[in-house]
């Protein structure tokens, strides 16, 4: 009977050609959009050298010359990431007027004058706090942002340490080193990917996983009286209702797992997003992602006094809001929800899947990964389990 | 004494505010053709899904097989095969993977199953159509599939809620012919219908019912001989004068006399000739009339008589 009713129902999953279609023209489709429009964001920062004035201190430290630095910046790919005028403050300050009207003119001048205090000067501006980091000004603004945010710092740290522990110099040039590397790889496409704009696939994969969940919400529709005609013949047969319903749980895996497996490796081989961290445990998180979005459906269509409409509505609900949440439509979503209300992230689906892939490529796998991937089982089994008791033989009131 | 199948104790059935099933009983006893008559809305499906334990209900009892049925009773429903009002299958199965999958819940033997398959599928007679999906199906067709889902495993009780409707005539002969061949291997059968020629010509125990209540109960000649009527003689005739009606009233037998739209409707209680005595009273009085012709009661009489309106509207 088992056999019976999984072979059944993988025909049926896999022949209703309508939910298969939308869930791969849903990920294919998605993904290509925001690979397009991303990916010119990607190429800006990854190839385009800043125009920026550099004015230079009248201090010389210890064979220690921040332009030359400065200089030395580049892309991975080899690409100087500053194109540098050598200026006094005046000539910055015309440069930076004239940028106005030329597109080709620098995006901004960064005063080196006081090793204390180093500050980017920004077109039409007067001063602005190195570290200010605006979303306004564009991928050029954002580079000599994140540039000068880290030169300030340790600039001060230098100034400090040559005051007080000359010796010590060393050491914390190796560091700094260390930092505008770190700066450069951020900057980067490929390599440890650690960019704001590879969250919004781990969205698309959870939203894609999410998704599921109507699969699950058929296998409870496809076997209960008050669902529909088939599920009073289920109901009326002497078939055990677990049986029927691990069964068809199973053959809804099976697809549903195989649709997103596809649409991952279009983003992953086809589109070549880099989602960071080991491939095969990218692959394990989407698949057991899947299978919890299969049994929240599952759990949800388990609530038979309220009426179908609602359920459906319940489900959307939390895969599109738990998807907001989650940071689907604005990044730092889930930081702000982490603030203000952490439970949230804890059983928000979404949240807890897009923290496993987070989690994956920022640490690769260690306690996070292990901790959000325990939250993914955990909810599943609950989901799974409580479905399982509440769907035990009964008499409905209406059918 | 023949074993009971079924026996329905003072059942009551609440939707909110509508009783559907009032203090209903009912007793089918082993190769029955039970027949379940009553109009739309009268609680025929309501009853059926009480007996197989889908629906709660308020109050009463049920026993099916001589034990009391409850939702987990697994070896009651593995004896009961059920052809549901509306048709109960999958869309993306073909005709017989449909009838296979639902075969296959009762039936775990792969090789009996795929012959029980076949019987069912010969037995409708849509072999022909067995890779057919259900959508590429005619209204008859699909019925007839939704009869084989229900009958494949050989159930010892069959019921057949309201299987022709929506049937030609041809298909509708076939489906009849087909439960008289299933009660004849043995099977108990529950029909029900809101067509009484169906009931009256398939079942040799019917049950009519009205807003969740028995009206009357018996074999179609006990229901019959319940009411006043025997008889009614009709007589196509034109502009007839109200005092010739008057004097048919006064003829033997006659209890009920009624004109309309040019056709005369003789009610009679007892008697043998009552159309030679219509006629003989036509000749004397000098009255042409198109035809004569004289009709046996049918269970929409008993219906009308009992709760004084028709089984159907008229269609
Ligand atoms: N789910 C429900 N909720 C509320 N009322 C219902 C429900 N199902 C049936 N009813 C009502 O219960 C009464 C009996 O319905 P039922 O379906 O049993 O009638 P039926 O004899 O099978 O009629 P039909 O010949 O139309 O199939 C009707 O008045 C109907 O409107
Ligand atoms: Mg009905």
């Amino acid at each position: 009977m088992f056999l019976n009713v999984f072979i059944n129902r993988l025909k049926i999953n896999l022949r209703n050609k309508e939910a298969i279609g939308w869930s791969l023209i849903f990920s294919l489709a998605l993904g290509t959009l925001f690979y397009c429009a991303f990916n010119s964001i990607y190429e800006n920062a990854k190839s385009t050298e800043v125009k920026v004035a550099v004015i230079e201190s009248d201090e010389s430290f210890a064979n220690f010359n921040m332009t030359d630095m400065l200089k030395e910046l580049e892309y991975e790919d080899g690409t100087k990431m500053l194109d540098i005028t050598e200026a006094d403050y005046d000539e910055a300050v015309k440069l930076l007027k004239a940028s106005k009207d030329d597109e080709n003119e620098i995006k901004g001048a960064i005063d080196l004058r006081d090793m204390e205090d180093i500050r980017l000067i920004l077109p039409g501006e007067k001063q602005v706090e190195s570290a200010a980091f605006r979303s306004s000004g564009g991928i050029e603004e954002s580079v000599l942002a994140s540039i000068v945010s880290v030169f300030r710092q340790y600039s001060a740290i230098i100034v400090e340490t040559i005051k007080s522990n000359p010796a010590n110099i060393e050491n914390v040039m190796a560091t700094f080193e260390d930092e505008t590397n770190e700066l450069v790889k951020s900057r980067s496409i490929s390599g440890e990917n650690k960019d704001p704009y590879v969250s919004y696939f781990y969205s698309l994969m959870t939203m894609m996983a999410m998704m599921a969940a109507m699969a699950g919400a058929a296998v409870v529709e496809s076997g209960q009286a008050n669902q529909s005609a088939a599920g009073a013949r289920v109901d009326a047969s002497p078939v055990s209702k677990g049986v029927y319903l691990i069964a068809g749980l199973l053959a809804a895996i099976v697809v549903q797992v195989s649709i997103t497996l596809i649409g991952l490796c279009y983003l992953v081989y086809g589109l070549k997003i880099n989602f960071g961290g080991d491939l095969a445990y990218v692959f394990i998180t989407a698949v057991l992602a899947t299978i919890l979005g299969i049994s929240l459906g599952f759990f949800v269509y388990q609530f038979t006094g309220i009426s179908k409409k609602a359920r459906e509505n319940i489900v959307m609900t939390i895969i599109i809001g738990g998807g907001f949440l989650s940071g689907l439509m604005i990044a730092n979503m889930k930081t702000i929800v982490e603030m203000h209300c952490p439970i949230v992230n804890r059983i928000n689906p979404s949240a807890v899947i897009t923290d496993a892939f987070y989690a994956l490529n920022m640490y690769g796998v260690g306690d996070r990964y292990y901790k959000a991937m325990a939250y993914i089982v955990g909810l599943t089994i609950v989901f799974i389990v409580s479905g399982l008791i509440m769907s035990r033989r009964k008499s409905y009131a209406s059918l | 004494m023949p074993n009971t199948v079924v026996e329905i104790n003072n059942l009551v059935k609440r939707y909110k505010e509508l009783i559907a099933l009032d203090n209903f009983s009912l007793k089918i006893n082993e190769g029955e053709v039970f027949g379940l008559l009553g109009p739309n809305g009268s609680g025929k499906t309501t009853t059926i899904n009480c007996m197989l334990s889908l629906l709660a209900y308020d109050k009463g009892e049920i026993k099916l097989f001589g034990e009391k049925m409850t939702p987990n009773k697994r070896e009651i429903k593995s004896k009961i095969g059920i052809v549901s009002q509306n048709v109960a299958v999958f869309d993306e199965l073909t005709v017989y993977e449909n009838v296979e999958y639902f075969c296959g819940l009762y039936i775990k033997d792969k090789k009996l199953r795929k012959q029980y398959v076949d019987e069912a599928l010969e037995f409708v007679d849509i072999m022909d159509f067995k890779k057919f999906y259900p959508k590429k199906l005619s209204g008859g067709l699909l019925r007839r599939l939704n009869i084989a889902c229900g009958i494949a495993h050989k159930p010892e009780l069959i019921i057949f809620d309201e299987p022709t409707v929506a049937v030609d005539p041809q298909s509708r002969n076939k489906i009849l012919e087909g439960i008289e061949e299933l009660n004849k291997k043995g099977a108990t059968i529950i029909y029900t219908s809101h067509y009484m020629e169906e009931v009256e010509q398939l079942c040799n125990h019917i049950l009519i019912m009205d807003k969740g209540k028995k009206i009357a109960e018996g074999t179609s000649d006990e229901l019959k001989g319940m009411i006043k009527n025997t008889e009614s003689v009709v007589v196509n005739v034109r502009h007839l004068k109200d005092n010739a009606i008057e004097d048919i009233k006064k003829l033997h037998h006659v209890y009920d006399v009624k004109y309309m739209n040019n056709i005369l409707t003789i009610k009679c209680s007892g008697g043998k000739h009552n159309i030679t005595h219509v006629a003989e009273y036509f000749e004397q009085s000098n009255l042409d009339y198109d035809r004569i012709y004289s009709e046996l009661p049918t269970l929409n009489d008993v219906f009308l008589e009992i709760t004084g309106k028709e089984l159907r509207d008229k269609e």
